[in-house]
């Protein structure tokens, strides 16, 4: 197959994914209802910051502690099925009869599936940076809170989105969708005295370590095994898109062994 | 038509929905029962005592995964258009199946709790009928949420990231929600997860924890009246299989 073709194939998924997320409500609702909630019930703690640029800074980490922490736990929750629901709608045989390679549609749906959600969680976390710099006065934040947008949302969303579209093939949607929400209440939040949890180490897909390594926010520094650093931040982003990339690259070639 | 002969025929009717609910309302509960027992095994033999994970997976865990099965109830009928033109509503073959998966998650529930206490691993601190209230609560709560946001929404995935992060915020609010005023009362997970004042004192629940369980109760039945009243207007469903 040719590289145009499979180019050409990537891109139309991805395009045609975006399309059909980006105007379903639910992506929209969730996040909104939920910032809202934090908002209205003071979950993000502006009571407690002060204007001086580090206090604003962890303001900025705890906030998307909290949005990653909700947000990203229902997004994955919903997109489940991104991958499996050509089965279920019966169009996947028609699929396979195309030459389109199943590793470039699954490449594909992974970028839309990413980008749809990206642009859900950018509106959101623009309406919170805008209420931060109104709360301080101070339009410096909107810098602050694009990094923290850039290096705590993003690889917390593609570790989650590359797992929604795989996991369900092996295990059955709703079975994923049980695992995932009790996984990551045990990997993000469970202390490692109470039990054995991936909670303290670099494999924390809210940010724990990039949030205390960059934002020195650090009311989660307890859960942190090897503290907080500016490497061990990046060696987290690293390590969580890392993972995301293998499990894609593994499953889109089992795939492609399965259909020949 | 004679009592007996409508009498098999609803027992047939319910058969029949038990049938098509499937492994979506039996298979999930019991495998997170079983999957938990092993767990728990594993656990108690590498880390140590397991009381407070053992209540939780009975607390928190099989009411979460029943409320996804009731999600995953709409949205599943390819034929949904065939059943709108029947006399039969299909709003109320909707509720059967929610009944149906409810009861399965609350006999592997049930038998899950019983095994903990039998074992002495763990056991809510209110007699035996007492504590089931320790798991009732949140999987009527949950699922009656489940129901009726899918049903509002037309959409059961939405439901389920609805019920994802009512779940896991409850979880990270635990201390605000557990030493405030009023929503001391609506948190859900009131016996393993927060064994600790307001609950339980000095070993034994308190009447706060009951007010919190009845209220929680209350809040299960609206939603349910709430789930009944959506599902009157059950051709909302139509095309949402088709849906993205």
């Amino acid at each position: 197959m040719s590289a145009r073709t499979l180019s050409g194939t990537l891109l139309g998924t991805a395009r045609s994914e975006y399309r059909m997320l980006i105007r379903r409500w639910p992506l929209w609702c969730l996040p909104a209802a939920v910032v809202a909630i934090l908002l209205a019930t003071g979950g993000f703690g502006f009571g407690t910051a002060s204007s001086d640029p580090s206090s604003m800074a962890r303001l900025v980490g705890q906030q998307a502690i909290g949005v990653n922490l909700l947000v990203l736990v229902a997004i994955g929750a919903l997109l489940a099925d991104r991958w499996v629901r050509d089965r279920q709608l019966g169009v996947e045989e028609l699929l396979f009869a195309t030459a389109a390679s199943p590793v470039s549609r699954l490449w594909g749906k992974y970028l839309g599936v990413v980008a749809a959600a990206a642009t859900t969680l950018l509106v959101v976390w623009a309406v919170l940076a805008a209420r931060l710099a109104i709360h301080f006065g101070d339009l410096s934040i909107a810098g602050t809170a694009a990094l923290a947008y850039l290096v705590l949302v993003l690889p917390g969303l593609a570790f989650v989105a590359a797992f929604g579209l795989v996991m369900p093939r092996l295990v059955g949607v709703r079975l994923y969708q049980v695992l995932f929400i009790g996984y990551w209440f045990w990997g993000n939040l469970v202390p490692q005295h109470v039990m054995p949890t991936l909670s303290g180490t670099w494999l924390t897909p809210i940010g724990k370590y990039a949030d205390a390594g960059l934002f020195a926010h650090s009311s989660h520094s307890l859960l942190l095994t090897g503290g907080g650093s500016t490497a061990a931040a990046y060696g987290s982003i690293a390590l969580l898109a890392g993972i995301a990339v293998l499990l894609l690259t593994v499953f889109g070639l089992a795939e492609r062994r399965r259909l020949r | 038509m004679s009592g007996l002969p409508r009498l098999g025929s609803r027992l047939q009717r319910w058969r029949y929905e038990a049938g098509r609910v499937g492994s979506a309302g039996w298979v999930v509960p019991a495998a997170l029962a079983v999957a938990g027992g092993g767990f728990l095994e594993l656990l108690a033999a590498v880390h140590g005592p397991v009381s407070r994970t053992a209540g939780s997976l009975v607390e928190a865990v099989l009411p979460l995964g029943a409320a996804i099965c009731v999600a995953g109830l709409f949205g599943g009928d390819s034929c949904v258009e065939l059943h709108l033109s029947l006399p039969v509503s299909y709003g109320l073959t909707l509720a059967r199946r929610f009944v149906l998966v409810v009861v399965g998650a609350a006999v592997v529930a049930a038998a899950l709790s019983a095994t903990l206490a039998l074992s002495g691993t763990w056991s809510a601190s209110a007699g035996a009928l007492a504590g089931q209230l320790a798991w009732l609560v949140p999987l009527l709560v949950l699922c009656c949420l489940a129901a009726v946001a899918a049903a509002l929404a037309a959409n059961g995935r939405a439901a389920v990231g609805l019920v994802a992060a009512l779940w896991t915020a409850e979880e990270w609010f635990k201390n605000d929600m557990i030493t405030t005023g009023w929503d001391r009362a609506l948190y859900l997970f009131a016996t393993a997860r927060a064994d600790q004042p307001p609950y339980l004192v000095d070993g034994r629940l308190t009447g706060e924890w009951l007010f919190n369980r009845l209220a929680l109760l209350a809040l299960a039945a609206a939603l349910a009246v709430a789930a009944l009243l959506a599902l009157r207007r059950a051709h909302r469903l139509l095309g949402q299989r088709g849906n993205a």
